[in-house]
């Protein structure tokens, strides 16, 4: 016991500065987010002091902003689905390389994270509008002129193509950590290859796919550019909503109240999902 | 000791000149004042460097006038004044702000009152535009922008635009403006916005395209995505001089128009200044600088413009009207329109 004392107090030592930004950075901040989702909001006045839930009740009761919150749901869980799908071959493939031009490999997954969402989005802007690269092969075939901007077609896609290389990147680290010769043996033992994947690769890498979807999916819930740009005026998902609630009609209670619908939404979603995935890796 | 009681003809001079002075004390002493630092709010970009060019460099730097720019989007700005405004002394002295956020900013107490004792040159100002709590620093009408290739009738009127339906474009950010045209056009007065709504939901319905950056609006014409739209004179302009094939049709109804507003705050630290900087933003200079190099027009009467620049911002024979916003009726009914348009956008 004498013993283990010092090493208490040198890790609350260690721990306490971490914590202590922590609360001033971020639990602070939450709880003063949390009192102005409270207040009322006057045009004149800019925000009454008040203790009322109305704005949680504005959300919820009103169709149209559980439209906008169902909207940003099925965007977030499609992108995800997608990016598991697209991205575990790669991941698999990059992991289980020996080839030399394999860091080239990841390298041209990570390259594309050097460039910001926006410049990202607008890159679409290009190839989706009216006068794009698209519109101009069809054109080209002998269609009429084609528009996917503005679409949720254009959002998911520019969701997904920002969200892959986090995806591919999780998985890859995580196969890596599985023993190759374990495929092996089950290859040895006569499984096929769906079948080994089915039991022996996918159990394993399944932290990896719940860290990766995890990761993936708290992007897309909280996306901003891609379907403030691709989306246009007319499709409408949490973030740009709230933002427009707090910079453009200077509405602060009613944006805190969003902000935190949506945060506890992507949490409660997200810790739902963890378990259910750590009982399956447990039972498997 | 007696050299000092026993004044000399200069020190006589100097105090005659005093006593002779002193009805003129307080206008001395206001040039005098509008020293030191001056804050300015403003948009940033083009505007805010346009107002060092042709405001703060070459006419109230010689002065001595310090000023400090503080830059930002109008609602953070508006925010930022409103929730200082029981500090007796504010961090801004001159507020930068469309003329609907001008009249709100009013209504909420927090301008100081304006008259030509105070900024002299407000005895220039066009009277379309003068309001006691803030200067028009610029203008432009509203006009419909279209593609000359492909409209070879430009539309005289909202109703004429209207009718290109899916080939409209609509600012997002300006669509009120698009309701206070409708409701010229069709009730003859801009404040009936209720009943041009349904003008506005027949173009959503048609399929017209809805930028949400005012940016998006040219590619949208070069592109052929839209042939027409309402936009404000001095955009078409630009665009043009950037190369983007786009010409003005001044609805016969009358222009809506646009009013860039400079306000004091009541608790401004350095009124003096922020006076003076009014001032100096309605002189003549400033404002065919603002002309030349933005295409927005001068609110004042004596800044007569010469050359290209006059034949580009020149309007038609016979003028349109010009049509400043129904501030207070466009304040009272701001909220509900921006959440029926939402809702309308998110309807497809």
């Amino acid at each position: 016991m004498t013993a283990r004392r010092p090493e208490g107090l040198t890790a609350s030592l260690l721990i306490g500065p971490a914590t202590l930004i922590v609360m001033l950075s971020l639990v602070l901040p939450l709880a003063v987010l949390a009192r102005y989702s409270l207040n009322q909001y006057d045009r004149k006045t800019f925000m009454v002091e008040a203790f009322s839930p109305e704005n949680y009740l504005r959300f919820f009761t009103d169709p149209f902003y559980t439209g906008v919150l169902w909207t940003t749901f099925s965007i977030a869980i499609t992108t995800t689905v997608l990016c598991l799908i697209l991205g575990f071959p790669i991941a698999y493939k990059l992991a289980r390389s020996q080839s030399r031009w394999k860091s080239i490999g990841v390298l041209l997954i990570i390259l594309p994270l050097f460039i910001g969402s926006t410049v990202r989005a607008l890159g679409w802007m290009g190839v989706l509008g009216r006068g794009g690269i698209v519109d101009a092969a069809y054109g080209a075939l002998g269609g009429e002129g084609i528009s996917l901007l503005y679409t949720s077609f254009a959002v998911g896609l520019g969701i997904l193509s920002i969200n892959l290389p986090y995806m591919i990147l999780t998985l890859q680290s995580v196969i890596e950590g599985i023993d190759a010769r374990l495929e092996e043996a089950a290859d040895s033992l006569g499984a096929d290859a769906p079948r080994r994947f089915w039991h022996v690769v996918l159990p394993l890498a399944l932290p990896g796919i719940a860290t990766g979807g995890i990761l993936v999916f708290i992007l897309a819930m909280n996306a901003y550019a891609t379907p403030f740009l691709l989306g246009g005026a007319r499709f409408q998902m949490m973030a740009p909503m709230l933002y427009r609630e707090f910079a453009v009609n200077n509405n602060w209670p009613f944006a805190a109240a969003i902000a935190f619908i949506l945060m506890l939404t992507t949490l409660s979603l997200t810790a739902i999902s963890g378990l259910v995935i750590q009982r399956r890796y447990k039972a498997a | 000791m007696t050299d000092l009681i026993t004044p000399n003809r200069r020190q006589l001079l100097t105090l005659a000149a005093g006593a002779a002075a002193t009805p003129f004390a307080p206008a001395i002493l206001r040039a005098q004042e509008a020293s030191g630092r001056c804050v300015v709010s403003t948009w940033g970009g083009d505007y805010a460097k346009l107002l060092t060019q042709n405001i703060e460099e070459p006419l109230l730097k010689p002065k001595g006038l310090e000023i400090v720019q503080d830059a930002g989007t109008e609602p953070t700005r508006v925010a930022k004044s409103i929730a200082q405004r029981r500090l007796p002394r504010g961090s801004v002295d001159v507020i930068c702000l469309q003329a609907p956020t001008a009249h709100d900013l009013e209504e909420s107490g927090l301008l100081e009152p304006l008259d030509e004792s105070k900024v002299p040159n407000l005895k220039y100002v066009q009277k379309t535009f003068a309001n006691p709590y803030s200067i028009p620093h610029i203008y432009s009408p509203q006009v419909i922008a279209y593609s000359p290739e492909r409209v070879k009738t430009p539309p005289k009127n909202f109703t004429e635009m209207e009718a290109y339906g899916e080939k409209v474009g609509i600012l997002d950010t300006s669509y009120i403006w698009v309701a206070m045209a409708a409701a010229l056009k069709g009730q003859g007065d801009p404040s009936k916005f209720a009943e041009a709504k349904a003008n506005l939901e027949k173009l959503v319905k048609a399929g017209a395209k809805v930028y949400t950056s005012t940016e998006a609006f040219a590619p949208g014409i070069k592109s052929g995505e839209i042939d027409v739209g309402l936009v404000w004179h001095a955009r078409v302009l630009f665009w043009k001089k950037g190369g983007v094939e786009m010409a003005s049709s001044f609805p016969e109804e009358g222009c809506m128009t646009y009013v860039s507003s400079m306000c004091v705050l009541k608790n401004a630290p350095n009124k003096a200044a922020a006076f003076a900087y009014l001032n100096a933003a309605l002189d003549p200079r400033a404002q065919r600088g603002f002309a030349e190099s933005m295409s927005y027009h001068p609110t004042i009467t004596n800044a007569a413009l010469e050359g290209e620049i006059a034949k580009s911002l020149a309007l038609p024979e016979p003028a349109p009207k010009l049509i400043p916003a129904p501030y207070p009726e466009l304040s009272a009914a701001r909220d509900e329109l921006n959440d029926w348009w939402r809702r309308l956008l998110e309807r497809r």
